[in-house]
């Protein structure tokens, strides 16, 4: 079977489809606003004279790479290209500001290629096992899982975490705009059409991250004779230190790394989770392991590595419950779905079981596999052309990260709504950051506010005449994730008084 | 120079007019709805307060320090980031009116003009090769209609 | 000079003439709005039907996605687009009722529009699991739901999936309650294959996929003749004896007051393309049924969904 699987992969179409897939996928990834579903949709019409493995494989392709591609004007430039690049751009883009992205962009490298070959192999081995897992959870569970999400938000707040969760509640506030999801009922929208489905995530990332950012600048540059002196920061950053990681270093990430993946391969069989949780997960996990926990938001190279990591774990993730049951586990899949489904490749189990099926689909998850390393290398080969971006000085670059900005938002809904979305949290993303309030909790709280209200609500829905905590006690998954958020916001306070208390003694 | 606040304060009393108008609006929803807006509204308004409290705080320990609270925006600095970003809200609208190419083949030299770049060749280059690769990337690749 | 001047003009002019009377389309794209996102039944039934009008209209067409307000973004914002030719705008037949919702007031109309053709009659359907042992088809369902609450998932209040089983409640006296999972339809399916929703409801295409895997049973069409995606599954009036239609249809249009020639030509264009057997098939193969619609007709189907849902307001709370 593996001679045929082979030499199914290594056609000359096959091949091709790799190579298109895995660059157009870097390009849109960079580009901002546009993303992988996006990607596959525009690349869907030119699979249909090809193959179905060779379709497939650049599909495939697309998706990975694209979510890695965004990594790289996060890091260079705190424009993250996709959702899931959010959690990348706090500390990568700290390290260009230090000089070291080179390293930034080769640890995002490492870490997207652990977790999507990671995502691959799990795809391989275990995909029926791993799709009966996902059929567990449901709106009870997600309710626990956003709930032990914005545990998280206490350990992305730094010194104040009063301001943490000041802006994880304006998350949770932003994220309540929009229709009620049990009754319909339309919240602070105010008869606008445009906020009917609530503020588009993409838009408001850009504002808060990107343009703030920006104003930040500005006012650096407004000191009298920054610029002249050269005092302004990134003006003509040296690049030195390293790229890749040492094999030292890379065996003592290596228990972060398969952490990191393991969770994104999870959120990403789960069809109610995307991308983007993802990416704050991998984050976290890294944060929540390392001794030195002050260093993250300032620059920590590990926290690019766990966001990296997870965030391309996901997308093989996604595709267990895709192939296996025929259910997408993100919008991405969702659109990948319908290209299989044009090829003749009906998902079900019988594409791992049945002899014939397993001939195309195996092809197809080794072909992802090889994407993964044929995007680490086109990664490590640009990255060192596209790191000079970074060494054009500022005011140069920032009427073009504008232009950038404003039009990606444009392209989610062509819609101008949006780009005003962008101009407006850019306002309010300064003055938070100004102000020292954290922005990272504003986007965890969209998505877990709207995660836990939703989950509630179905919850209440779904168990007919039992009470509401007996439904929830009897959930094994639910027990799970409350015992996690017991832990984990009394943990830090318990280990704190246990230090205390041995000092003493 | 004895009485000023720190400006925690002041963010933390424009937060609690953001969720008492929060709480206004929510009061009038139906029940169901209703319930996570205004638990989201009544932890807000208590956050704003322990802000005020730790501003209050912050500025009593620069009084008795005799020293002024340190005042996180400068006047003059918030001054010109607040011109910049009037310059991208008028690109914005700009678009709207003037369409996306001209407005950004005004913006771009313009704003790189306000951000004190000098050297000439650099703006018109810059300002070229961004809108001709736009133009050849959404509008004759992706065929995506720009505003 | 005045001599030059005036045959410059001239030829400038019989060259305007000229081209003004060349023919559509004359090599220019023609934009398709589709008013939903990327990855939906909508925007890959356009997406199949693509090669099938460039090769007619002898042109390229252009995809782009305008998603939000339930429609009526894409729709408000091409209203007034020029009416010639190279503007098409996606519509589904909840334009007409949508609107009717106090809390999303909307006085646009398909008729503020020229209809082009009817592309798509996605039947609404009930599908449950197959390893169910509280019932095994919609007869016994019925039956079980009148005495006990039978949970049914639903992506999104206010569109066919939820009023039909409102509809349901109202005609038959049961207790279907509705569990709303917004993330997508995906997540509806797998609450409802995990064992956490008893049943589901949607339309065909969304089931299907599931039903030929065999996680899922369909129990009902609501349409007054069956499917041809399932021909062996009864329509609900079969079962109950009470008429009960509920559909998502899709088409295209575009903004009012077009050259009636240039209308007649898209018309027919469309027309042939949607009717191309090869389009119809690969179309089944997605679960999607083909039914076209001459502007008349797709108008009166707009007509009567709006009827439909205005017998029903109450009922919904409208």
């Amino acid at each position: 079977m593996l001679a045929g699987v082979l030499s199914a992969l290594f056609q000359w179409d096959v091949l091709f489809g790799l190579i298109i897939g895995t660059t157009v996928g870097m390009a849109m990834g960079i580009m901002p606003g546009m993303g992988a579903t996006m990607a596959i949709s525009l690349m869907i019409p030119v699979t249909y004279t090809m193959g179905p493995i060779a379709s497939m494989v650049l599909l495939a392709s697309l998706y990975t790479t694209a979510t890695f591609g965004g990594s790289f004007t996060a890091i260079l430039l705190h424009t993250p290209g996709t959702s899931s690049n959010a959690a990348t751009a706090r500390d990568g883009y700290e390290m260009t500001r230090q000089g070291r992205g080179l390293e930034a962009i080769g640890t995002a490298i490492t870490g997207s290629l652990f977790g999507g070959v990671f995502g691959g192999v799990a795809l391989l081995a275990i995909a029926p096992l791993l799709a009966q897992l996902a059929l567990k959870f449901s709106s009870p569970e997600y309710f626990f899982i956003a709930i032990f999400g914005l545990t998280i938000i206490g350990s992305l707040s730094g010194d104040e975490p009063v301001k943490g969760f000041a802006t994880g509640l304006l998350g949770l506030a932003v994220g309540v705009v929009g229709m009620e999801q049990s009754t319909g009922y339309m919240r602070y929208t105010f008869r606008n059409l445009n906020l009917m489905n609530g503020f588009t995530m993409v838009p408001v990332l850009l504002g808060l991250f990107t343009i703030s950012q920006m104003l930040v600048q500005m006012e650096r540059m407004a000191k009298p004779g920054a610029i002249e002196k050269g005092q302004v920061i990134d003006d003509g950053i040296k690049f030195s230190g390293k790229f890749f990681m040492s094999g030292k270093e890379f065996l003592q990430r290596l228990p972060l790394m398969i952490r990191a993946a393991v969770l994104g391969v999870l959120i990403g069989i789960l069809p109610g989770a995307g991308g983007d949780i993802g990416s704050w997960v991998g984050y976290n996990e890294a944060k929540r392991s390392a001794k030195d926990k002050s260093t993250f938001g300032k620059g920590e190279v590990l926290g690019v590595l766990g966001s990296e990591t997870a965030n391309n774990a996901v997308c093989g993730g996604a595709y267990i419950p895709l192939l296996t049951l025929g259910i997408p586990g993100s919008g991405a899949s969702a659109v990948l779905m319908t290209g299989l489904i044009i090829h003749g490749l009906q998902p079900g189990v019988s594409l791992f079981t049945d002899p014939a099926k397993q001939q195309q689909i195996y092809p197809i998850i080794i072909g992802y596999i090889l994407a993964n390393i044929l995007m680490c290398i086109l990664g490590a080969l640009i990255a060192k052309k596209v790191i000079n971006v970074a060494k054009i000085p500022m005011n140069a670059i920032m009427p073009i990260v504008i232009v950038l900005a404003l039009i990606g938002s444009y392209s989610i809904n062509r819609s101008m709504f949006d780009v005003g979305v962008t101009v407006a949290f850019g306002f309010i993303g300064y003055f938070m950051r100004k102000l020292k309030f954290p922005t990272a909790p504003v986007v965890l709280g969209i998505i877990l506010g709207q995660m836990a209200e939703a989950g509630l609500y179905a919850s209440i829905q779904m168990k007919k005449s039992a009470s509401l905590l007996g439904f929830f006690a009897s959930r094994p998954i639910c027990w799970l994730f409350f015992i996690l958020t017991i832990a984990s916001i009394f943990a830090p306070m318990a280990m704190n008084a246990i230090k205390k208390r041995s000092l003493k003694v | 120079m004895k009485n000023k606040l720190h400006i925690d304060v002041y963010a933390g009393i424009v937060m609690i007019a953001f969720a008492a108008w929060w709480i206004l609006e929510a009061s009038k929803f139906p029940v169901v709805p209703r319930r996570f807006p205004m638990f989201v509204g009544i932890a807000f308004a208590l956050v704003a307060v322990l802000i005020i409290i730790g501003g209050i705080k912050k500025s009593k320990a620069s009084w008795t320090a005799n020293e002024e609270p340190k005042a996180v925006i400068q006047w003059s600095g918030f001054k010109y980031t607040l011109i910049g970003f009037a310059g991208i809200v008028l690109y914005a609208v700009a678009i709207n009116y003037i369409h996306f190419f001209p407005a950004t083949l005004i913006f771009v030299p313009l704003m790189m003009l306000f951000l004190r770049v000098r050297k000439w060749h650099q703006i018109v280059l810059t300002d070229l090769i961004l809108n001709g690769l736009i133009w050849l990337i959404f509008v004759y690749e992706l065929k995506i209609t720009l505003p | 000079m005045k001599k030059l001047l005036v045959l410059a003009l001239a030829l400038c002019l019989v060259l305007t003439s000229v081209a003004a009377l060349a023919e559509f389309p004359d090599g220019k794209p023609i934009h398709i709005y589709v008013c939903s996102g990327e990855s939906g039944a909508t925007s890959l039934g356009i997406n199949l039907l693509k090669p099938y009008l460039e090769k007619e209209f002898n042109t390229s067409f252009v995809v782009e996605y305008e998603k939000g307000g339930g429609g009526f973004i894409c729709w408000l914002k091409h209203q007034y687009d020029k009416p010639d030719g190279y503007t098409w705008i996606v519509v589904n037949d909840t334009m007409d009722f949508a609107g009717l919702n106090p809390q999303t007031p909307q006085t646009l109309t398909s008729r503020d529009f020229q209809l082009l053709g009817c592309q798509v009659v996605d039947i609404s359907a009930l599908a449950g699991r197959v390893d169910e042992t509280r019932w095994t088809d919609l007869a016994s369902l019925v039956e079980y739901a009148k005495e006990n609450e039978v949970t049914v998932s639903v992506s999104a209040l206010g569109n066919e999936d939820a009023n039909v089983i409102y509809l349901m409640n109202n005609k038959l006296g049961t207790k279907f309650n509705l569990v709303v999972n917004s993330q997508s339809s995906a997540a509806c399916i797998a609450d409802v294959i995990g064992g956490h929703v008893d049943l589901y409801s949607n339309n065909v295409a969304s089931a299907d996929s599931q039903v030929k895997q065999g996680n899922m049973k369909a129990l009902c069409v609501f349409n007054n003749e069956r499917s041809q995606i399932w021909p062996d599954v009864p329509t609900f009036e079969e079962v109950t004896g009470i008429a009960l239609s509920s559909h998502s249809a899709r088409g295209i249009m575009m903004p009012k007051g077009g050259d009636e020639a240039l209308v007649q030509r898209l018309v027919e264009g469309i027309a042939k393309c949607t009717q191309d057997p090869e389009y119809v098939k690969i179309m089944a193969e997605q679960s999607l049924e083909v039914v076209y619609k001459d502007p008349a007709q797709f108008q009166e189907l707009f007509d009567n969904s709006k009827a439909d849902v205005v017998a029903i307001k109450d009922v919904l709370g409208w």
